[in-house]
């Protein structure tokens, strides 16, 4: 999967908003008071205030009724300029579509991929030149002509223009789209072939956080390097204790367990592309096998727990193995060395110790609504939030004397149920079937069921996997390769759980939302260039803002980010000329400050248009999610392209009032 | 009503610059004056003499090198004072995809004026300006009278205190310049303020309280039309006919006075009653035709059926008070 289901932040979103939008502000009215200074001395800015002033109280005063009257007139205006001419070349593509797209030769799921990128391209790549030909020429052609004159010297204000002209074109956009929208949903379902249209829906994932365990069987953030495909996915060697942990949250039966059609039977689906990656031959015939392993390792967590803490950290191996009896008595040699001050606790220990116990908790308590059969854990969880309270306490306070009867009674309800504790606090690990990966990274479901068979300590036994592995809303599944000396690469896309599947024109209309967002976003864009450049010039600069924001946008991120490796402009020229290696030191005597110094002012203004260009690839990566079978999410998909468009309408709107309201219409 | 001044402007000078900021062309230097309350004010002058910057200035659509300008007590940039005043421009720079109706009714939802205002007035305004058999055609269909009609419908929509007109008999024929004359009459005995520019100086001739004549974008003349065109050192005497013998008597007697007769003529009509007259007249008795001396031709004959067949499909195709035209003649 070419797309990165990371959810949006709204919140920074709006930060970065607020600084950039304040720093163009606060810019603008230095340069213009500075202008004015120098111009016409202490009155210049004095008079700019007044005029400034007097503009931002105009674009306050809003009145909708002549914002719509605006609005109507744009709208007539694109219709019977033959706007809606562009259906006729939306007609004959898709009349003549067929003959060029893949017929049944191809698998079901590439089918449908082309036919609804196609779709969705075609349907945007129409409306789009015309929406911004319309926007960019809509108020040139109204100043050269003169009719502004006369709306003008009504009592229009410049923002309603502009809204006026903004809501207009962005009107003809939304008919443009619906109706193309609706042909191309329809014209989709009659043309696709059989076996593709009976696939056509909108899967909802649950993604997981990815870790992997090394061959060593220690933790770590990525597994092996196999080239620049490291940055996205990386791999685990076959028959060792090489692992890939995917860590699911909020899993509970409602969520997750859907029915399979084919068989009937209900459990938990995950879907899984694995890169097969083989450093040797071996069996051609079949791909790599693999294994999933659903695991809820209580007591390895409790044994991690007890070991942050240097005070706790000799019960962590008895906790490992299961000994809870030994566990007590450690924690009660503990409480008497704390009683009779055999060791000091700083304030340090405590805190590690109230982490610790904290841990311990979220282990624990699940198990209490999971297994009612065991009232203990009620009490056991009881006395661990006593031991929190006094563990605060002491904090604050510094004496250690509630300390000792806490940790005693903890001991005592551990002690008491130790053949309990060690029967229900285990380590799960339960296998599911193998199953391939092969080349070309095909897909692979699994359903799980809710019980599963397991065999523990020699007996056949039977688990449930929402009480038993699934722990206070995580799951965890574990990926091993089985093949020796083969690799297997994963990403955090590649293994997700299946919900209930959403109807496909469910997808779709969010595909479709995100194309009139980018609409709205080229009309507030277009309308806001065309109150100060000509219409040729205003649409060359949208169009510029278009494809860099698509095309370009990811290069200029890696740049900015550092990423890239390399020098600034006059460095790389430099170095260029005079054929030095990219990795030396730049010395062309006094001169490389100013080099250094003049490439950052470069960086800067790329800083500077990569918060201003929108990132339009969040719009076109709808198109990928629906493609791909996905629904769209609404915090990786949607929120970014209304976050993005509406970021843009107030900075346009004011753009567009204050050129308006401070040119001379009437100049030549 | 208010007696200060509607319009008025101090030191108003106007300096357009190229791209770089240097001046090209001084439009306006120093122009002040006033246009008071209920009067009809010409502004005359030559081409580029600065006429047209003077009312852009006055509708903000140009920004004042120096000088002030009030317009209703409030600076020329202040929008809201646009509630109260009414522009017919020069050219009528109209939406052309749309029709009259929809021009009227746009212009006034930009008033704010409910829906059932803005088809009564735009029914009214339509009617007073002579398009009703063409409200529902584009504009781009007009001709140019027609446009000017429809411009000025607009410029009213509102019932504004102040009508700014650039050019507003051009483009129209005798009749409807007539109609325009008694419109502008008509407002300002309504109260209203009307500034105009023209340069057809019989039409402010007939119709102006005060004028003011620019040159060079100079204040040149600015008064009272009635006292600026007053000949102070001649009277004119209108009689009934005299014979010779009564006109030699008359010169003795001025003699006398130390007077001269310098003319003795018949009075002539103007130009414009003749033409209307004999519009209305031909109207009236299609057959009658006045030969070259003004009198009447007695060998006119009621015309034929086929004559009155062509005065009939002349007459549903010319542009008249009912405002359609045929395409020879649009403009």
């Amino acid at each position: 999967m070419t797309f990165n289901p990371t959810p949006f932040s709204m919140l920074q979103a709006l930060i970065e908003w607020g600084l950039v939008f304040g720093m163009f502000l606060a810019l603008s009215m230095a340069v213009v008071l500075l202008t004015s200074f120098v111009v016409k001395g202490f009155r210049g800015p004095v008079a700019v205030s007044r005029i400034i002033g007097s503009a931002v109280r105009e674009m306050l005063d809003l009145s909708f009724q002549r914002v719509a009257a605006l609005a109507s007139l744009t709208f007539r205006e694109s219709i019977r300029r033959k706007a809606l001419l562009v259906f006729v070349v939306f007609a004959i593509l898709f009349m003549f579509a067929g003959w060029f797209l893949p017929d049944n030769t191809m698998r079901d799921n590439m089918q449908l991929k082309v036919y609804i990128s196609f779709v969705l391209r075609t349907i945007s790549w129409l409306i789009l030149p015309v929406i911004l030909l319309l926007s960019c020429w809509g108020i040139p052609e109204d100043i050269r002509l003169r009719s502004l004159h006369t709306v003008v010297t009504k009592p229009a204000r410049r923002n309603e223009i502009v809204l006026g002209r903004m809501l207009g074109f962005g009107m003809i956009g939304t008919l443009l789209l619906l109706i193309m929208g609706g042909v191309g949903y329809v014209w989709l379902l009659r043309n696709l072939p059989d076996s593709a249209r009976e696939k056509l829906t909108c899967r909802v994932p649950i993604y997981g956080n990815l870790g992997f365990i090394d061959r060593e069987g220690n933790r770590r953030n990525r597994g092996i390097n196999t080239g620049d495909v490291w940055e996205f996915r990386s791999y685990i060697e076959g028959a060792t204790k090489a692992t890939a942990v995917w860590e699911f949250e909020d899993i509970t039966p409602e969520r997750v367990l859907i029915s399979d059609e084919a068989t009937g039977e209900s459990g938990l689906k995950l879907e899984s592309r694995f890169e097969a990656f083989r450093t040797h031959k071996g069996d051609m015939k079949s791909g790599l096998i693999c294994r999933f392993f659903l695991t809820n390792p209580l007591r390895e967590t409790i044994a991690e727990a007890l070991e942050s803490s240097d005070v706790l950290e000799d019960a962590a191996s008895s906790a490992a193995a299961g000994q809870f009896g030994q566990v007590a008595d450690t924690l009660d040699e503990l409480a008497e060395e704390i009683e009779d001050e055999s060791i000091k606790l700083n304030s340090r220990d405590k805190e590690d110790m109230k982490q610790a116990f904290a841990v311990v908790a979220t282990a624990i308590t699940p198990l209490e609504a999971s297994h009612p059969e065991a009232p203990w854990l009620q009490e056991f969880n009881q006395q661990l939030q006593n031991l929190d309270s006094s563990l605060s306490e002491s904090i604050e306070s510094g004496s250690v004397t509630g300390l000792p009867p806490a940790v005693k009674q903890l001991a005592q309800v551990l002690r008491t149920h130790a053949d309990s504790a060690q029967e229900l606090i285990v380590d799960w690990r339960v296998p599911h079937r193998p199953f391939e990966v092969r080349e070309y990274r095909s897909s692979n479901l699994n359903l799980v069921p809710p019980k599963l068979p397991y065999v523990r300590q020699g007996v056949q036994t039977e688990v449930d996997l929402f009480k038993d592995i699934v722990h206070d809303g995580r799951l965890r599944v574990e990926v091993q390769c089985l093949d020796q000396g083969q690799l297997i690469g994963m990403a955090p896309p590649d293994l997700f759980l299946r919900t209930p599947d959403r109807p496909f024109w469910v997808g779709y209309s969010k595909a479709i939302i995100s194309i009139w967002l980018m609409i709205v976003l080229i009309v507030v864009v277009g309308v806001a260039a065309s109150c100060f450049l000509k219409g040729p010039v205003a649409t060359l600069l949208t169009v510029a803002f278009l494809m860099v924001g698509n095309l370009f946008r990811g290069f200029l991120d890696q740049l900015l980010s550092g990423e890239l490796e390399g020098s600034g402009t006059v460095e790389s020229v430099i170095r260029m000329v005079r054929h030095m290696n990219p990795t030396s030191e730049l010395t062309v005597g006094s001169s490389t400050g100013a080099i250094h110094a003049f490439d950052s002012i470069l960086i800067a203004q790329l800083w500077l248009a990569d918060k201003v260009i929108p990132d339009f690839s969040h719009f076109t990566r709808t198109t990928e999610f629906v493609a791909n079978g996905f629904d769209v999410p609404w915090s990786a998909g949607l929120l970014p392209c209304l976050a993005t468009t509406l970021g843009f309408i107030v900075p346009c709107l004011v753009i567009g009032h204050f050129s308006l309201k401070l040119r001379e219409l009437e100049a030549k | 009503m208010s007696t200060a001044p509607v319009i008025e402007t101090r030191n108003l000078t106007k300096i357009y610059r190229d791209f770089w900021g240097r001046k090209k062309v001084r439009a306006l230097n120093s122009l002040s004056l006033d246009v008071q309350p209920g009067e009809v004010f010409g502004l005359l002058g030559p081409n580029g003499s600065g006429k047209t910057t003077t009312l852009k200035l006055l509708l903000g659509l140009l920004f004042p090198t120096e000088g002030q300008i009030r317009v209703l007590g409030e600076p020329a940039s202040n929008v809201a004072k646009n509630e109260r005043i009414g522009y017919l421009p020069e050219e009528s720079y109209l939406y052309r995809f749309l029709n009259a109706e929809e021009t009227l009714d746009f212009y006034g939802r930009l008033f704010k004026m409910s829906a059932k205002h803005r088809r009564e007035e735009s029914a009214r305004l339509i009617e007073l300006v002579g398009l009703g058999n063409a409200k529902r055609r584009q504009l781009k269909e007009y001709s140019k009278g027609m446009t000017r009609r429809i411009g000025l419908a607009q410029a009213l929509i509102n019932n504004p205190d102040l009508v700014l007109l650039d050019e507003p008999t051009s483009g129209l024929d005798p009749i409807g310049t007539r109609e325009m004359k008694d419109l502008i009459v008509k407002l300002r005995n309504e109260g209203k303020t009307v500034v105009m520019c023209s340069h057809l100086l019989s039409d402010v001739q007939d119709v102006c309280d005060r004028i003011a004549i620019l040159y060079g974008g100079e204040l040149k003349v600015m008064g009272r039309v009635d006292q600026l065109l007053k000949e102070q050192n001649e009277t004119q005497l209108l009689t009934s006919r005299l014979n010779d013998a009564a006109i030699d008597e008359i010169k003795q007697v001025l003699a006398r006075h130390d007077a001269e007769l310098l003319n003795v003529d018949h009075p002539t009509a103007n130009l414009e009653d003749l033409f209307l007259r004999t519009v209305h007249e031909s109207q009236e008795r299609p057959g009658r035709r006045i030969v070259a001396d003004g009198a009447e031709d007695p060998a006119a004959e009621a015309p034929s059926e086929t004559e009155a067949t062509l005065s009939e499909n002349t007459e549903a195709g010319s542009s008249g008070t009912d405002g359609t035209e045929s395409p020879a003649t649009t403009s």
